[in-house]
């Protein structure tokens, strides 16, 4: 992990508008609401929150795969949002994705071969399917599948093995940058270890860079260097995995940390439970989104926190850091 | 996935009303394609004599109220059923599909194109050929445009519904993710996975197309008259239906098969064809 940054995201903002009657108000779905982030090369930065709170999103905005309403995105320096054709197709191979669902990554009706070849064919670093064979092979091999696997259809494969097709694909074009959104959750536990560790291998091997977005904070805690809490489209905590599992100042971190199961651990007195349900992001609360659940809300809270810096790289946005919210809790 | 062996009456229950369906269409292409040889006499022939003849020796079905031999006219009529009825459905799955994909992909064409399409099919379909004729003037080719016409808000909406479900998928928006362009997503993503509804769609097309065109024909403003079309056989015979029903029967009857045959073959192809139906 360097100091290089790769990708900054300053006061990202993606708001769906949501269908409106002739004379009504425009309201907005705020799927992430000012978000500003820095990803540095090498590292791998998890990115936590329940459904809904924005993760999946905020990797498409980075991808470009969305538009953002609002915010910058720079990439290596240079302006993302700005970017057009080809420029941006340049960028592209430089940053790949693999998704959730192994099952609908992968067109049904196109051979591995070619699944794999697409990449290079679109992003124009090769030309016709014939020279793509090598790379295929040697990609195959990468990610530990056979060579025989290029003239087979996706739906001979079981979910483990796609996910592998699916990285393969992914690392077709020599990317820097992989978002992981959520690439394990759809395995079974035996193969999701499997799939977990020639991902690490693999940053070590290519130098990848990955925001990896996950609900499973051990699997977090395992792979990340950083962690980044997010919660109805807002940042609520980000530091090293040190600074957020042994350190957490959030209120909204220390429920998440104390929800995770524990071996030997029958007693759940020592957890922190969270009330109701997660508010709409149609219809957000006012100030500190998390303030509806939070057992320390007070009146202060109505108000917009800012990020503080509690340690060196680990934020915090809650008004009750200066208060110190550990005391509060003994 | 290994292939299952089928025993061999599963694999008939399957596949029986495919082959049925299409020896007898083998069987009208090839009476089509062969007509000059299987007629017995010159479709086009008139013969003042010998007019509304009951079947006979010489006249296997008889003749029409012109003395022409009917079942010359039928064999012949089927060339141009089925001309006509394969031009429009290919002219019209071609057209209807990019149609489709286009409606389907850009949001802004699915507001303009579709609510023109949408107008096309809340008008009675015979009418609107009616009105569409009478507008663009008799003729093979005005009769092509107009069919063509009929059937594409079918199959825009068709592909448009398959369009909005694959485009969502994940395989997708990874190709987006590559850069790849619009054009690439839409005929090398999304169009393979229209294939199975298109191809039923097709083949229960043309029958439906042979009935159109019939009906046209028997209300006068399909075809010249005088070239031979089932259509237009029913039409010259209808006022002898109460003497000699015969002359209407036989061509209903090949009218009937045909339409028959190729709604079985579209059936069965479905049921082949969608995994959700095995």
């Amino acid at each position: 992990m360097s100091n290089e940054i790769l990708v900054q995201a300053t006061h990202v903002k993606k708001w769906f508008p949501i269908k409106k009657w002739f004379f009504e108000k425009q309201n907005y779905v705020k799927a992430v609401d000012d978000v500003s982030l820095t990803l540095y090369r090498g590292e791998t930065l998890g990115i936590v929150g329940e459904s809904g709170c924005g993760k999946s999103t905020l990797a498409r905005t980075l991808l470009r795969l969305i538009e953002p309403t609002d915010g910058e995105i720079t990439y290596d320096g240079k302006d993302l949002i700005a970017m057009k054709g080809k420029e941006l197709r340049g960028l592209r191979k430089r940053m790949q994705i693999v998704f959730q669902d192994p099952y609908s990554s992968l067109h049904p009706r196109m051979k591995i071969g070619q699944i794999i070849a697409e990449p290079m064919l679109i992003s124009k670093l090769k030309k016709t399917k014939a020279e793509c064979m090598p790379r295929i092979y040697e990609l195959l091999d990468m990610v530990g599948l056979d060579k025989t696997y290029v003239d087979r259809y996706p739906h001979e494969f079981s979910g483990g093995q796609r996910q592998r097709i699916v990285i393969a694909r992914a690392l077709a074009t020599n990317p820097e940058l992989m978002i992981c959104d959520e690439p394990v959750s759809a395995l079974d536990v035996s193969v999701r270890a499997q799939v977990l560790n020639l991902l690490e291998e693999l940053q070590e091997k290519l130098n990848l860079t990955y925001m990896f977005i996950s609900h499973d904070l051990s699997v977090v805690e395992h792979l990340c260097d950083r962690v980044a809490i997010m919660y109805l489209g807002q940042l609520m905590e980000i530091g090293t995995v040190d600074q957020i599992y042994e350190n957490a100042k959030h209120p909204y971190t220390q429920a998440l940390l104390s929800a995770i199961p524990k071996v030997g651990q029958h007693d759940s007195s020592g957890r922190i439970l969270l009330e109701g349900d997660i508010p709409s992001p149609a219809n957000p609360p006012s100030g500190c989104r998390f303030r509806t659940r939070c057992r320390f809300a007070t009146a202060a809270c109505a108000e917009k926190p800012a990020a503080v810096e509690v340690e060196p790289g680990h934020f915090v946005t809650c008004h009750l850091i200066c208060d110190g919210v550990d005391e509060k809790e003994a | 996935m290994e292939k299952r062996k089928m025993k061999p009456g599963a694999f008939l229950r399957r596949y029986i009303r495919v082959i049925a369906a299409g020896i007898v269409l083998l069987c009208i292409f090839m009476m089509a394609f062969f007509a000059p040889v299987i007629a017995t006499h010159d479709p086009m022939q008139t013969d003042m004599y010998n007019m509304n003849q009951l079947p006979n020796e010489e006249h296997i079905m008889g003749t029409d109220c012109y003395g022409r031999d009917l079942f010359s006219r039928i064999v012949y009529g089927s060339r141009m059923s089925l001309i006509i009825s394969i031009t429009v459905n290919v002219c019209a799955i071609v057209i209807g599909t990019c149609l489709g994909l286009l409606v389907g992909y850009f949001k802004w064409a699915d507001r303009i194109i579709m609510r023109i399409l949408e107008g096309i099919r809340a008008l009675p379909m015979i009418v609107f050929a009616i009105t569409l004729i009478t507008v663009l003037g008799s003729g093979v080719d005005k009769l092509l445009i107009c069919l063509t016409v009929v059937n594409l808000p079918g199959i825009a909406r068709l592909v448009r519904s398959q369009v909005l479900s694959i485009r969502e998928k994940e395989f997708v928006e990874c190709a987006k993710a590559n850069g790849a362009s619009n054009l690439r997503i839409m005929f090398k993503y999304i169009l393979p996975q229209c294939t199975s509804p298109l191809i039923i769609r097709f083949t229960s097309g043309l029958g439906n197309t042979i009935l159109t065109q019939a009906s046209l024909s028997f209300l006068g403003v399909g075809l010249d008259p005088r070239i031979p079309n089932w259509g237009g056989i029913i039409n010259e015979a209808k006022n002898l239906v109460m003497i000699q029903p015969h002359q209407c029967g036989y061509a209903g009857l090949a009218i009937m098969i045909t339409v028959l045959a190729f709604s079985i073959m579209g059936d069965g192809l479905r049921d082949i064809l969608d995994p959700r139906l095995r």
